[in-house]
């Protein structure tokens, strides 16, 4: 008799352990889950860019040997309880084909792409076009980070797309106007890892457990 | 003759209070598996190993305290609809925080749906469990 109620104590002792196990398990991943979504509906980007023209002749237009350099300047911003880190960048950049506007130039390669908005239709040339992968320093929990990548076109990196860039900046000048006044169209977009999330290794793995881990965002008008 | 109903009132209570033991390790385990790379513990893909772990250790724990065989079916059956109440719970836990980016019966549906697995043999290894519980606490008690 004895034997048998300790034998229910122990039971009982077993269950409450056990629960208080579960319940534990179960409140902390109610939390981490919690957390990622939060990262997924609160990180955001702020990109910036700069651009800058070197080897131009004394009236700004570009010399054969010049070059081009875009800089994109990404800041993550990370209002969520979790580390983030920027992994990938994809970003790209047109001009605004001010000759193909005019009718100067009919043709270009790869063709210009027209944009509409409320000022009527523009053309943009799609000069150029870049993504690679990034090792930024990890972003803690309510704080940012800014990645810069620069990209610099020149006749021998991209002839094609530098000539064109330069046969827009010459009429620019041409025109009494200057290079910087050209309008340039860009759009980037990130994927952002989530720490502590690992990545599901197996390729018959969910789809919802592989882009819990990633958060995509972007930014600017893609003009494809 | 009114210390019977008392008695299986008190029996009652014990078995739907073993039944939310076990709905609460079978919501875990399928939070686990739908989730695994947000879950406590974190891992890529779920691991079958500790999802059997948690059910049998619960099925076999609450097979100690079982009553009677028939308690222990009662109980299984159960713990099934509350385990899919504790696994859309966790699910819907992000609401506290003030965010879903998804719709609410979507999740549901996804959770549910994703973890029939879970609920089709937890029911199983809870049965087997209880059943190895009950013969332990028979054979020590």
């Amino acid at each position: 008799m004895r034997h048998a109620s300790h034998v229910a104590r122990s039971a009982r002792v077993l269950i409450i352990a056990n629960a208080a196990t579960l319940v534990a398990l179960a409140v902390a991943s109610a939390l981490n889950y919690s957390s990622v979504v939060v990262a997924h509906a609160t990180v955001y980007i702020v990109p910036s860019y700069t651009l800058e023209l070197s080897g131009s002749n004394p009236n700004g237009t570009l010399t054969a040997n010049g070059s081009v350099t875009i800089r994109a300047s990404i800041k993550v911003e990370n209002p969520s309880p979790r580390t983030v880190h920027l992994h990938l960048v994809a970003y790209q950049g047109w001009i605004e084909d001010l000759p193909g506007e005019a009718g100067i130039v009919a043709v270009r390669s790869p063709p210009d792409v027209p944009y509409s908005d409320t000022t009527g239709t523009r053309l943009f040339y799609p000069a150029f076009t870049d993504s690679r992968e990034v090792d930024g320093d990890p972003i803690p929990p309510l704080g940012n980070g800014t990645v810069v990548l620069s990209y610099v076109m020149t006749a021998s990196g991209d002839p094609r797309a530098f000539d064109v860039v330069r046969n827009i900046t010459d009429y620019a000048v041409g025109i009494g106007g200057s290079p910087a006044e050209i309008p340039w169209n860009h759009w980037v977009r990130v994927q952002i890892d989530i720490e502590g999330v690992p990545e599901a290794t197996s390729p018959t793995a969910a789809a919802h457990v592989r882009t819990l881990r990633r958060i995509e965002r972007q930014d600017g008008v893609y003009l494809g | 003759m009114a210390k019977l109903p008392m008695r299986k009132i008190r029996s009652y209570l014990r078995a739907s209070l073993l039944a939310s033991f076990l709905g609460l390790a079978l919501g875990y385990a399928a939070f686990y598996a739908v989730f695994p790379n947000v879950s406590v513990p974190v891992a890529g893909e779920p691991s079958l190993g500790f999802i059997l772990t948690i059910l049998g250790i619960a099925a076999v724990v609450a097979g100690l305290e079982t009553e009677s065989l028939s308690h222990g079916i009662l109980q299984v059956f159960v713990a099934l609809p509350l385990g899919g109440v504790v696994t859309a719970a966790m699910a819907f836990s992000p609401l506290l925080s003030g965010l879903l980016q998804v719709r609410g019966d979507e999740l549901v549906f996804l959770v549910l749906r994703l973890g029939l697995p879970i609920y089709g043999g937890g029911t199983f290894v809870f049965f087997l469990g209880t059943l190895v519980g009950i013969g332990v606490r028979e054979r020590l008690g």
